[in-house]
């Protein structure tokens, strides 16, 4: 690489600005931490956590505007840029010595460091109160919750394995303390405990596919080894694709080995068995984080990868599909059996990443629609359980006690009309009922899959792959509705007092700003889903 | 855009969505008000749509915009189909008079809940409003999406309404009545997938768009089996929501557990929208189809006309009686839809406002009586013609429009359904005429039991009459009732273009079927 100038380095500091900005909070957060030890002043470390959050989405906008600087030229948008100095780079894809894409195939990273910010912010709002009822309010918790936004954010835009794996392992061991953040609490023990060794065996896994894929291309830039693999293939002279006529087992060793860490960290079956416990044990805001955060990303890093071996699609479609198909099943059956919310939304996130998995299943024929569906799916998944779990948190907050056991939901929807309406709202989309945003995702999605299936005709197979996802869209109606029904449709438990029923508390500012916005954000995407899909054009 | 200017047919839609949310706004005690207020006022909007409506087969009052468009990257290698979902709703002669007949049945509702409906008002008169946006939508929406949207939305309203104000059995009686539409609904959902795929295949624009008038260009063009199979899945979806024989166990389900009101809208509109469906969508997408299919729907149909008003005959639960008799008239519905000729076709559309009036007043009868003594069981009742004359009154003359007396406006829809039956297959009428016979044994027994006979349960004899209030709910639909009798050319003459139109499609269609 050719020595950069200054001016270079500090344009790409800029772009790289998210990441740096938010470790740079984080650390602010951690020292804050030793300011703010007097018990009023507990919840600053989190005001400060959403300042940086909310600064580091200003970011976003800034590198938002640079990457639309060629098809944008109206007004305000020059406007924007002027007034944040934004200027285009010579050669915007490859930032950090080419192990950086802060774009990503069809913007899919851009939009997801959005998603990620949100997960965040949404997370901060939900939490102080959360913690406190717990009696956990240490300062630390955002600190951590900060370092594994940037895990997040340099996994999705990390080009290079290497940086994948420092992301993956700068996300996972905050998130192996926050499982384990109730700490006397034997449950949320277990959960870190459990959260940790398979994590590591997952690591192990991705590190020793990282190994054999530098193996046999020499190179560990996922760039390049696209272009190696696709070389191979045209050049008709295979050197590492092929030996001896067969197929070079040590690239697709190295790429099953790659999909089984990824698949660990996004619960897809069979390597999802720590799934459920870890989702109940953990803290409630912790799950929503890796419900939410965590599964998007690595997502985002598994679409990275396959795009890499691009070339070896005939390999591991069927793979893909398989497990697309296992996933949703084992997803939606197992949610059937579950009467604890923290465990059902396991068990949906699992049947959610097998939904995507199936679209994944068209990449290489219709890229330019399954990406942008998928991304839109993604952040729509996202923002419906935020807003399942930050109702649950405002459901707490306004009865005081706890709310995950189905019978805990009983009455709910005389005391609470308005939190149980929206509980009920999200769990509609998750269920993909139209016309939540939820339904507008799965619509997308599917048909872009059908699409792809539809051009190549050795893709058959897929159409029955979008017949399963949506029978078993239906059947999931079932057990999310299970809560509505115990919300509207069963009496309370005589044990309360008829003085707390008449005068229902109002959750906080904090819990209610996350409850609206990412309420509003799944009815506006439902409803005007077009702004936002101009943006990913 | 359209005759007036103005985007009726969403304020039409969109009027009661803004009462829902100003209803749970606002504190409950104004809840019955205003919402009546609104569905009021949203009628007499309705009014307009009925006042301006000219007599062609074009659709009227069309608002069309893009809705959704999305991932079309010109700049690809490969041109990109985008989607193109449109915002698209339009009135034609099928649609014209579902509108009127939905905001009216919709007040009368509301108005009627005032007595019965004593808790979480609020949230029952929301929803009530949300309701009626969705079954509007339902009958003005012409891209398919849109419609789909609106279909569904139907569900969420009517889920809640039966399974939170209902009766002992109600939770179950919603999951059946969701589950059963839902499934439906996949089908459904699965073939406007699939006609969206071919529109890139086969359409002008290579958008995957979902638009009526765009869908028709496309679907003859399609294969003889995908054509087949397209059908099926939208007949199993409307032929559940009827309830064509023998998807109908949900319906007395949910009209048992359903309250009042609810019952009214279920039986007056919620299940015309699968007929409706038929005629808006099934029959004209693939007429060749639906020409081939005729004899099996309509044997269904024939089927559900007769096993339907047997069933009714042995139910002690007046309200079940009434379900089961709307099962038996909804047959008749679908066998003049499945006659594929003007007259029934005519008849179909004229016996789907029918129902609509006359079952939607019988479950206010029904819905009266309950408030009164708290059972609806038959047994409990007789010889009430002399505590309650105006009852009997009102009882009697929707009854007869039930049955099919000439000069009422049951006889005028079912007399044109067997005329276009006899006109497709003369032993379809001669079966469907045994209904005729079979709804006035049942109807007669209802009256009976509950009218004549001896005044011997103490319980009967401290009986009221109806209040003021409720005559006034029923008087205008008993003089709906007499005015279709007397001149049903009222509401034959706008529907004449758009049913000869879409008897032409079905012939171009039966044309295209010679060709192998």
């Amino acid at each position: 690489m050719p020595p950069m100038s200054l001016q270079e380095l500090g344009t790409m500091a800029r772009l790289m600005s998210m990441p740096i900005f938010l470790a740079f909070v984080g650390l602010v957060v951690l020292l804050s931490d030793l300011i703010f030890n007097r018990d009023d002043e507990r919840r600053w470390p989190a005001y400060l956590t959403i300042a940086g959050l909310i600064g580091s989405l200003f970011l976003w906008v800034q590198s938002w505007l640079v990457y639309n600087l060629p098809e944008t030229d109206n007004a305000f948008f020059a406007k924007a840029r002027e007034l944040l100095r934004v200027e285009a780079l010579p050669q915007p894809e490859l930032l950090f010595g080419g192990m950086y894409d802060p774009v990503g195939f069809f913007k899919l990273t851009l939009l997801c460091n959005l998603i990620i910010v949100i997960v965040a912010l949404v997370v901060t709002l939900i939490a102080p109160g959360y913690l406190e009822r717990r009696d956990l309010q240490r300062g630390e918790f955002y600190a951590l919750l900060l370092f594994a936004t940037v895990g997040l954010i340099l996994m999705v835009g990390s080009t290079h394995l290497i940086l994948t794996f420092l992301a993956l392992e700068l996300l996972s061991i905050p998130l192996y303390i926050l499982a384990g953040f109730a700490r006397p609490d034997l449950r949320s023990e277990e959960s870190a405990l459990k959260y940790f060794l398979l994590g590591s065996f997952a690591s192990a896994f991705l590190l020793y596919g990282i190994a054999l894929v530098y193996g046999a291309t020499g190179t560990m830039n996922l760039y390049e080894i696209r272009a190696i693999l696709a070389g191979d293939i045209q050049s008709g002279a295979p050197q590492i694709l092929l030996v001896n006529g067969q197929n070079n087992l040590m690239v697709l060793g190295g790429l099953t080995m790659l999909l089984v860490g990824v698949g660990f960290k996004i619960s897809l079956v069979p390597f999802h068995q720590w799934t459920p416990d870890v989702y109940e044990g953990a803290p409630t805001v912790v799950t929503a984080f890796m419900v939410a955060g965590t599964k998007v990303a690595g997502f985002v890093m598994l679409v990275n990868i396959l795009v890499a071996f691009i070339v070896l699609y005939e390999w591991w479609w069927p793979l893909i599909a398989i497990i697309a198909v296992l996933t949703m099943l084992v997803g939606n059956i197992g949610a059937i059996r579950q009467r604890n919310i923290k465990r059902m939304l396991a068990y949906s996130s699992i049947a959610h990443a097998g939904y995507m998995l199936v679209g994944l299943v068209g990449l290489p024929v219709f890229p330019n629609i399954i990406l942008p569906t998928l991304s839109l799916y993604l952040g729509v998944y996202a923002l419906m359980n935020l807003g399942a779990f930050a109702v649950l948190m405002a459901l707490e907050e306004a009865t005081d006690r706890e709310i995950v056991e189905l019978e805990d939901f009983a009455g709910l929807g005389r005391a609470h009309p308005v939190l149980a309406l929206l509980l009920g709202f999200f769990l509609l989309s998750l269920a993909g009922f139209p016309p939540t945003a939820g339904y507008f995702a799965k619509f997308f999605l599917f048909t872009g899959t059908i699409l792809s299936a539809q051009r190549d005709p050795s893709l058959a197979l897929q159409q029955w792959l979008v017949v399963a996802a949506v029978v078993l869209s239906v059947i999931s109606l079932f057990y999310y509705a299970r809560y509505i029904i115990a919300m509207f449709m069963t009496a309370a438990p005589a044990v309360e007092d008829d003085e707390e029923e008449f005068e229902p508390e109002r959750p906080s500012w904090m819990v209610g700003t996350a409850v609206a916005v990412t309420a509003m954000l799944v009815l506006l995407i439902g409803l005007f889903p077009n702004p936002l899909l101009a943006l990913f054009q | 855009m359209n005759q007036l200017g103005f985007p009726l047919l969403s304020i039409l839609i969109f009027l009661p969505l803004l009462g829902a949310v100003v209803t749970s706004l606002l504190p409950w005690k104004y809840a019955s008000r205003l919402s009546l207020v609104f569905a009021v006022v949203n009628f007499v909007l309705s009014l307009l749509v009925v006042g301006y409506f000219q007599r062609t087969a074009e659709f009227q009052f069309v608002e069309r915009v893009s809705w959704i468009t999305a991932f079309d990257n010109p700049d690809t290698p490969i041109p990109d189909p985008g989607f193109l979902i449109e915002y698209f709703l339009g009135v034609d002669g099928i649609s014209l008079w579902m509108i009127p007949l939905t905001t009216l049945l919709s007040a009368i509702a509301i108005w009627f809940s005032s007595d019965s409906i004593r808790e979480r008002e609020k949230e029952y008169y929301a929803f009530m409003l949300l309701l009626e946006t969705g079954m509007l939508g339902v009958f003005m929406a012409l891209d398919l999406f849109l419609f789909f949207v609106f279909w569904e939305a139907v569900l969420i309203p009517m889920y809640f309404l039966i399974g939170v104000w209902g009766g002992k059995n109600r939770i179950y009686a919603t999951i059946k009545f969701v589950l059963y539409t839902m499934a439906g609904s996949a089908f459904m959902l699965a073939a406007i997938m699939a006609l969206g795929i071919f529109s890139v295949n086969l359409g002008q624009s290579g958008t995957i768009g979902y638009a009526l008038d765009r869908l028709q260009d496309i679907t003859p063009q399609l294969p003889p089996q995908t054509q087949l199979l397209l059908f099926l899945a939208f007949a199993v979806a409307y032929a559940i929501k009827v309830p064509l024989f023998p998807f109908h166990t949900w319906l007395p389900d949910a009209h048992v557990q359903a309250p009042t009101a609810g019952s009214v809208i279920l039986a007056g509109i919620l299940l015309k929208m699968g007929t409706y469906g038929y005629l808006r969508f099934a029959v004209p997408l693939f007429p060749a189809v639906a020409l081939e299919l005729a004899p099996i729907f309509a044997t269904l149909a024939i089927i559900g006309i007769l096993y339907g008003a047997w069933v009714a005959y042995a139910q002690r639960d007046m309200k079940s009686l009434v379900a089961y008799s709307s099962v038996s008239h909804l047959g008749f519905v679908v066998l003049g839809i499945f006659s594929l000729n003007n007259q029934g076709l005519s008849g179909a559309i004229l016996q789907m406002v029918n129902h609509g009036l006359s079952t939607g007043a019988l479950f206010l009868l029904v819905g009266m009586i309950y408030e009164r003594r708290h059972t609806r069981d038959l047994e409990e009742f007789g010889g009430l013609w002399t505590r309650m004359p105006v009852f009997a009154a009102f009882f009697l003359i929707t009854m007869l429009a039930s049955v099919g007396l000439p000069g009422l406006n049951g006889f005028i829809g079912e007399f044109l359904t067997l005329i276009g039956a006899f006109a497709a297959n003369p032993w379809w009428a001669a079966f469907a005429t045994f209904g005729v016979v079979l709804a006035a044994v049942y109807m007669l027994h209802l009256f009976g039991k509950i009218m004549f006979g001896p005044l011997d349960n103490p319980e009967n004899r401290t009986l009221s009459d109806l209040t003021r209030k409720e005559i006034m709910i029923l008087v205008p639909l008993v003089a709906l009732m007499v005015l279709i009798g007397v001149a049903p050319n009222l509401l034959l003459d706008p529907m004449q273009p758009s049913v000869e139109a879409l008897v032409e499609v079905i012939q171009t269609g039966a044309a295209a079927r010679l060709i192998p």
